[in-house]
């Protein structure tokens, strides 16, 4: 018999931590959309943010001052970005700037070790991983919290896109840039705000991702996580960011729980890139990203 | 907590004042000759001047030895056969391309290399042959957007709403509201651009060059691929542009029909010389522009001619 509640349980424990994979994964579209880089040194952003806070933490720092630190030098770090990293490149091929932000993820982590050491740190954020019931279902309190802050991050930045101006800036940007240098935007800046944010949404995933897992080097490969749910959602949708996280996550629990049995197990690690792969076949935008039309 | 500091961070970001390269010599040559403009005061001058413009590319003059004057509040039209220069003059004048010699007058401020970036702040706006809207934003966005070279608030004050940052977001949404009501957009206001008709598209890219309220209007081929009619309307919606803003317009068009009915005076290019200057009635009767322009292209633009 099928058991309706353990479904429900795996399923719920997979969206919640299919939040953190949007989480990640955010922070590629934003870039991505404004700027056509595909970044590959978000991952190494999140373990910068979450080293540093981490480092503060333990010298003593206050838990509201070392956030405010460590938002203040990701902020630096994404002006710094733009400054020495994007301008002197503009203009040069896609895979030229997506080598120079794999450089940059090199270059970020050997600055944060060789500023914070290599050994773990625990992060502890103050909420404990310890599960409740909810009508017979158990869930995460830890996962319902990160959900959360995931959800109201997203919450925050849907706002800022829709009623600022600088977030129309954004989107103008993101929707054609040789109109917005028309109407005289400076790219630039506007670039540089936008490493800003996904500076900020890297802290945010580094706590989170810090607290579940430790603070460690391999951190920064949480970026290959965000892969599938990239080409799930597509690379330049802020919703697909969000709903390829959930469907990764839901994805890789069931088919771990109801299919991995029948492979010896562990097949969680692998099940999302054969459900990108499976969907790029068929949609190789993803189910969100837009559709490239060229016109000859 | 977060949200205050995040907008702390950001809104110094936005104070850091724009490092252009290029233009810090432009400024200071325009810095020169304003102070040359306050010593000697001259009778208004014309909104837009080109003199003794020369370009080349490699081998081939694009442009030679062009003088032009386009007096403040005057719709000028400037035509010739495919090749004769005219978007290469509309690309001098935007500082796109640099010309080998001549200066480019706007009123008071003459340049030998137009500063492109400066270009919205001394009054100048355009539109373009092939459009460059916002295809997945609103009209209503894309109008605000002609806005967007005007000193803006802080990201802190956006977020938070400070009384300035609300003044001058009420004060620009109102000039895009007013924009979009002269121009007969309001019906299609919340609509995204990309989904409306080519000549709407038009309406609203005349629009957002309109928001700003610029002293001088280049429009690029307004009337190309517009049907008939939108024509008719799109040209009443120019010549209302001059009349309630007091815009000067230059504008580059083939359609000789709408270009004699629209302009006040003419300017026809023929392998880039200027070859005639003056009324629409004057132009088509020059033998010259007859001959190389309007009398063998078309047989019914031979007709307007005679």
């Amino acid at each position: 018999m099928f058991d309706y509640q353990f479904f429900l349980e795996v399923l719920i424990g997979g969206l919640l931590s299919g939040v953190m994979y949007s989480l990640v994964a955010i922070g590629f579209v934003l870039i991505y959309k404004t700027s056509g880089v595909l970044n590959f040194a978000q991952g190494a952003m999140l373990l910068f943010a979450a080293l540093t806070f981490v480092s503060l933490v333990e010298r003593g720092a206050p838990f509201v001052a070392a956030l405010a630190a460590t938002l203040v030098i990701m902020i630096a770090l994404g002006i710094a970005t733009e400054r020495l990293v994007l301008r002197p490149l503009v203009n040069q091929p896609p895979i030229t700037l997506f080598m120079a932000t794999l450089g940059l993820s090199y270059v970020i982590e050997g600055a944060a070790q060789l500023l914070w050491g290599t050994q773990v740190h625990g992060l502890d954020i103050g909420i404990s991983d310890t599960p409740f019931e909810a009508s017979g279902v158990l869930i995460s309190r830890f996962d319902l919290f990160a959900a959360a802050v995931a959800g109201s991050l997203v919450a925050l930045f849907a706002l800022f896109f829709r009623y600022t101006r600088t977030g129309l800036s954004f989107r103008a940007v993101a929707d054609d840039q040789f109109a917005a240098l028309a109407v005289g935007l400076r790219l630039p800046r506007v670039w540089a705000a936008v490493w800003t944010v996904a500076g900020i949404v890297a802290l945010v995933g580094g706590l989170l991702w810090g607290a579940r897992l430790g603070v460690q080097f391999s951190l920064s490969l949480v970026v290959l996580k965000a892969l599938p749910v990239l080409v799930l959602g597509g690379f330049d949708s802020i919703t697909g960011a969000i709903i390829g996280g959930l469907l990764v996550g839901a994805i890789e629990k069931l088919a771990e729980v109801y299919v991995g049995p029948s492979f010896g197990g562990g097949i969680e690690a692998w099940a999302a890139y054969v459900a990108a792969l499976a969907l790029l076949l068929i949609r190789p935008s993803g189910l969100f990203g837009q559709k490239l039309v060229e016109r000859v | 907590m977060t949200a205050i500091a995040t907008g702390a961070g950001a809104f110094r970001l936005e104070e850091i004042p724009p490092r252009r390269y290029a233009d810090t010599s432009a400024g200071r040559r325009q810095g020169a000759l304003e102070g040359d403009a306050e010593r000697t005061v001259r009778p208004v001058r014309p909104a837009l001047g080109l003199s003794n413009i020369s370009l080349t590319f490699g081998g081939v003059a694009a442009l030679r030895e062009v003088d032009l004057e386009v007096a403040q509040g005057e719709i000028l039209a400037v035509i010739g056969p495919n090749g004769a220069g005219k978007s290469s003059l509309l690309n001098i004048v935007t500082g796109l391309y640099r010309p080998d010699r001549g200066e480019v007058w706007f009123g008071e401020h003459s340049f030998r290399e137009v500063p492109t970036s400066k270009l919205a702040a001394l009054g100048v706006a355009r539109t373009f042959q092939n459009l460059a809207l916002f295809k997945g934003l609103s009209v209503f966005d894309n109008v605000l957007m002609g806005l967007a070279h005007r000193v803006r608030t802080g990201l802190l004050r956006q977020i938070v709403g400070s009384p300035l940052a609300r003044r001058i977001e009420a004060e620009n949404r109102a000039a895009a509201e007013d924009v979009i009501g002269f121009l007969h957009l309001t019906e299609v206001r919340d609509r995204l651009a990309g989904t409306l008709p080519y000549g709407v598209q038009k309406r609203v890219e005349l629009a957002r060059a309109l928001v700003a309220r610029p002293k001088l209007l280049l429009l690029d081929e307004p009337f190309a691929g517009v049907t008939l009619t939108e024509k008719r309307e799109l040209s009443q919606h120019v010549r209302n542009a001059r009349d309630s803003f007091g815009a000067t317009i230059v504008l580059i068009e083939h359609d000789i029909g709408i270009v004699m009915g629209l302009s006040d005076r003419v300017a026809v290019l023929d392998y880039g010389r200027k070859i005639a200057d003056g009324t629409p009635d004057q132009v088509s009767a020059d033998r010259a522009v007859i001959d190389a322009y309007l009398g063998v292209t078309h047989e019914d633009e031979t007709e307007l001619a005679i």
